[in-house]
């Protein structure tokens, strides 16, 4: 059990001393994660709606994936 | 409904590869290919999620907009409207997609200290080599993040109150 404590409480201070490597990352992946879901959705909802409304070549193809 | 993450690493890594088709941009481990295999594995979510949502609209509604001779931006958009909380869960659901994925970000990232790597690429890496305490207070932050994001899109998104409520 001292592995899981004694890990806990190192990261909780790393937490609280907002450890510089720790802060880098989260930032790198708050950028990667939002740019990523902004794309998704400008992309994702509008090909949603073709495919619950329109007709068109290949939207069963799409409609699988 | 969505695609293998790993596969889409695959794909992007071939891509992006300094032979492949866009090897000349030098896209290969930086973070827009990071960004870029994220979207790909979570825009199907949102895809999906939102033609569902639009699927549980009345018909009728969709009839009504038809015979006002709305073109086809105008229908769409107010369909969206219409199920704005469904479609607002949909991106919920490829957010939580991008944030759970981490086999593409590897591939397409490399995993480079300062560079590309991000939360989930270095729990993999700090559990990999023993560093427990970093490993679980990432994991700490990420679920944190996770969890900051889905109640700002869940706060946006909140259904109307019951009624009688």
């Amino acid at each position: 059990m001292d592995l899981l404590r004694d890990g806990l409480i190192e990261a909780v201070r790393l937490i609280l001393r907002a450890d510089p490597e720790l802060r880098q990352l989260v930032l790198r992946s708050l950028i990667v994660l939002l740019t990523a879901t902004a794309l998704a959705a400008v992309v994702g909802v509008p090909v949603g709606v073709a495919l619950a409304i329109g007709q068109f070549h290949g939207r069963a193809l799409v409609l699988v994936l | 409904m969505g695609l293998p993450p790993v596969l889409v690493g695959l794909v992007v890594t071939l891509f992006l590869w300094r032979t492949g088709p866009f090897g000349a941009l030098g896209l290969l481990d930086t973070p827009a290919a990071m960004a870029l295999a994220q979207f790909l594995v979570a825009e199907p979510i949102a895809a999906g999620f939102t033609r569902a949502a639009l699927g549980l609209l009345e018909p009728d509604l969709l009839a009504a907009l038809r015979v006002d001779g709305a073109g086809r931006l105008a229908l769409g958009w107010e369909l969206v409207r219409a199920a704005s909380p469904q479609v607002l869960l949909a991106v919920a659901a490829a957010f939580g997609r991008a944030i759970s994925e981490v086999g593409a970000s590897l591939m397409v990232g490399g995993n480079i200290a300062g560079q590309t790597r991000i939360l989930t690429t270095a729990i993999v890496l700090k559990t990999d080599r023993g560093n427990f305490a970093l490993a679980i207070a990432l994991g700490m932050v990420l679920l944190a993040l996770a969890f900051l994001v889905n109640v700002a899109l869940g706060w946006s998104a909140r259904l109307p109150a019951p009624a009688g409520a």
